[in-house]
């Protein structure tokens, strides 16, 4: 009788309920809070007046921590850069034909009201809940949508890949410019009202500075980005038949 | 103002590559290198100000408790000059491989460059996971980019554990948030002595396992010998030389700055670790018939070396460790590129195929010879040197079987390297003629890449020199001094 899957099943209950055991007593050991304190209370109670934006998230993600946002955004283009390296091999394309008649008409009604939550989303994120990681992946849902019920070779016409890759890195590139306006203005990568950014009036469609801005460059990003993330993948399963298996895939 | 352009300058060069591919097919290699060149001048200008005058750049212009803020001082200009002279030597080998073709690579490339930038000089905790994120992502493609089926497995591999790993960083990042409601690290270090025990414990479990994982120390070490042998040249050179010393960067920052003060029994885990993998790494090494794995496991072993420097916690260890990363990413990447280079021209990886080298390219051979006997130990050389140093550090913090474990590492580390400088010297197959022998694949002469070699093996030898005099050791020992001086750091971050 084999016994080592079993013994190395027990080690492995046995270090996962350990680890659990001391993560719970990290925890139960904090002292409980009662009040919001540390930077948490200052975005609280300052944000709209130091960035001019209703929706404190966005606030935080698009100008107090506006970096961290440009590093996740590039997370996203290099995942996309590496599946469509990994990808990109196939020489034919075969696109499926897509679902039924019904289905088609559905989306042709649905789609253009998708696009128009997408972009509003996108604008409206320094006001209301949403923003350009939200509307850019609502705006991918929709190619999404078109490359499963009409098949990739038609969406690939409407949005083709290189006006994908071209969105996002000017996306990229639009989050950068904003970045080093506010340092050649002298007050830091990526300052928003400091630079000299116009405020306007808080609730307004223009307001909050670089922020609406900023929410566009990671829209277009994040939007352009998943899309062709997609787009990749189905094409492969597309032509999955010529695919050799074993060897280099080249 | 400069620290912030050594990481936008990389990135905004990965976001160009894409528009200017859209215009021309093919990119000309001219314009990669003149992008990397300003790239690592970018960087060389962040490690420059970081040295003279450590200096911090508030993002945005908010406060260092509610922004997010860069750190340069002498120990991330160190490592700063480690990136930069890699990744400069990197970029040269592959730019005379593969030429301008595959502009992905380049993206991801300068996509890698930006983000180890960006973990070098960030003095936020979170920053750090999220350009962890990309540096991450970046290096998973550029193990699976020659697209073998090895390459493919030990990318997933690697993207498996170092998924873990991150996991491990974001978990204890969550824990340090929990407790303190900060992330700054140099607020980080004041606000860590309140919290309970129990939860530093899990912070420093989960940070401490996390950045082992991502450095390929011994227990954890399995995504490394794949992902470093299977690699391209260039490739390959990068992860030994460069990578590895970023993540190791990650854990002095993080453990010198959170646990010194408050929980010691890390860098007693450190040693352990260190320990372990010195010898694990030998002993495997001495075990593998593929030259690169070869390398790759050697690698390992040299992280236990570091590891045990930076387990001495002290300034001289910090010092030591750091002078011997140094010395790795010169040796290893030399050794890397020297290996690739040969066993492409030979159709072959395995040692005892290498043979007739001598004959037929002294040059790589001599070079190899040089840095593999500096990675071994021998005296004049600069492995010796740092080799001493972190003996010296481990003996004088009161540890002397981590100091024992790398006098017996030395031993073993002759012995595999010996075997295969025999294979080289020893007479090949060209000696006694086979007609049916299929003539050995034509690749184009690498001047590059042999400058390459040629001017590490004369750095080692330079370094080994130098640190003779008091003058650079007082260089070295300063950057010791400044990675342990928590103090300092905080006082720099917060203007106080």
């Amino acid at each position: 009788m084999n016994i080592r899957p079993f013994l190395f099943r027990i080690t492995a209950l046995f270090l996962c309920a350990f680890l659990g055991v001391m993560l719970f007593r990290g925890i139960a050991a904090m002292p409980p809070k009662e009040s919001v304190t540390g930077p948490a209370a200052h975005y609280l109670e300052r944000a709209s007046r130091e960035t001019g934006a209703r929706n404190v998230v966005g606030a935080i993600l698009f100008d107090y921590r506006a970096f961290d946002t440009l590093g996740e955004s590039t997370v996203i283009f290099t995942a996309v850069c590496g599946i469509s390296m990994l990808f990109s091999r196939r020489k034919f394309h075969r696109s499926s034909s897509g679902l039924s008649f019904i289905a088609k008409r559905g989306i042709g009604i649905m789609a253009p009201f998708l696009i128009m939550y997408a972009t509003v989303i996108i604008l409206f994120g320094h006001i209301s809940p949403g923003g350009g990681f939200q509307g850019g992946t609502i705006f991918a849902t929709v190619t999404v949508l078109l490359c499963v019920v009409f098949g990739s070779s038609f969406e690939s016409s409407y949005f083709p890949p290189k006006t994908k890759e071209s969105l996002e890195s000017g996306g990229a590139l639009l989050f950068c410019g904003i970045g080093l306006v506010g340092l050649a203005a002298g007050t830091g990568f990526l300052s928003n009202l400091s630079a000299g950014f116009p405020a306007g009036r808080e609730g307004s469609l223009l307001s909050a500075g670089t922020i609406p801005l900023l929410n566009i460059a990671v829209g277009m990003k994040v939007g352009a980005g998943l899309s062709a993330i997609f787009y990749s993948m189905i094409k492969m399963l597309d032509t999955t038949n010529d695919y050799r298996e074993g060897g280099p895939i080249r | 103002m400069t620290l912030v352009l050594a990481i936008v300058v990389p990135l905004v060069a990965a976001f160009l590559i894409p528009v200017f591919h859209l215009a021309r097919k093919t990119l000309p290699v001219s314009l990669i290198g003149i992008m990397g060149l300003i790239s690592l001048s970018a960087s060389m200008a962040a490690a420059y100000a970081g040295w003279f005058s450590p200096e911090v750049s508030l993002l945005g212009g908010w406060a260092p408790e509610i922004g997010i803020v860069l750190v340069a001082d002498r120990l991330s200009s160190a490592f700063l000059l480690i990136t930069g002279i890699g990744s400069g030597a990197a970029l040269a080998c592959a730019l005379e491989k593969f030429g301008g073709g595959p502009w992905r690579f380049y993206a991801i490339f300068f996509l890698l460059l930006g983000s180890m930038n960006g973990i070098l000089l960030t003095g936020d905790l979170f920053n750090l996971f999220v350009f962890y994120e990309i540096f991450s992502v970046a290096a998973y493609l550029l193990v699976a980019f020659s697209m073998s089926w090895q390459a493919l497995e030990a990318g997933l591999k690697y993207l498996v554990l170092g998924t873990i790993g991150a996991l491990f960083i974001l978990l204890g990042t969550a824990f340090t948030f929990m407790a303190t409601g900060i992330l700054n690290m140099a607020l980080l270090s004041e606000a860590l002595v309140s919290v309970p025990r129990e939860t530093l414990t899990a912070i420093s479990a989960c940070l401490v396992l996390g950045l082992t994982i991502k450095t390929g120390a011994f227990p954890v070490h399995f995504w490394l010998p794949d992902a470093h042998s299977s690699a391209q040249t260039a490739v390959s050179a990068l992860l030994s030389g460069v990578l590895v010393k970023v993540s190791i960067y990650a854990l002095m920052r993080v453990c010198f700055l959170f646990f010194l003060e408050t929980n010691g029994t890390v860098f007693l885990a450190i040693t352990v670790i260190g320990s372990l993998s010195a010898l694990g790494g030998h002993l495997m090494a001495l075990r593998q018939d593929d030259i690169k794995r070869l390398l790759a496991y050697s690698t390992v072993a040299q992280i236990g070396y570091i590891l045990i420097g930076v387990g001495c916690a002290s300034a001289a260890g910090a010092a030591a460790a750091v002078f011997h990363s140094f010395n790795h990413m010169l040796m290893k990447m030399g050794l890397f590129i020297a290996a690739g280079n040969v066993s492409d021209e030979k159709g072959t990886r395995e040692i005892c195929k290498l043979t007739g080298l001598w004959k037929e390219k002294p040059f790589w051979v001599l070079g190899f010879t040089v840095l593999s006997a500096a990675i071994v130990g021998i005296p004049p050389l600069n492995g010796f040197m740092s080799k001493w140093f972190i003996i010296l550090s481990s003996a004088g913090a009161g540890t002397v079987i981590p100091a024992l474990v790398i006098a017996a590492g030395t031993v073993i580390s002759a012995a595999y390297y010996l075997r295969v400088l025999s294979a080289f010297v020893s007479p090949g197959e060209s000696d006694q003629e086979d007609p049916f022998k299929s003539s050995p694949r034509k690749v184009r002469s690498k001047i590059v890449s042999l400058t390459i070699v040629g001017s590490f093996a004369m750095f080692c030898l330079a370094l080994g020199i130098m640190a003779f005099s008091p003058f650079s050791r007082e260089y070295f020992s300063s950057i010791g001094r400044t990675a342990v001086d928590v103090g300092a750091y905080v006082g720099l971050v917060t203007g106080r």
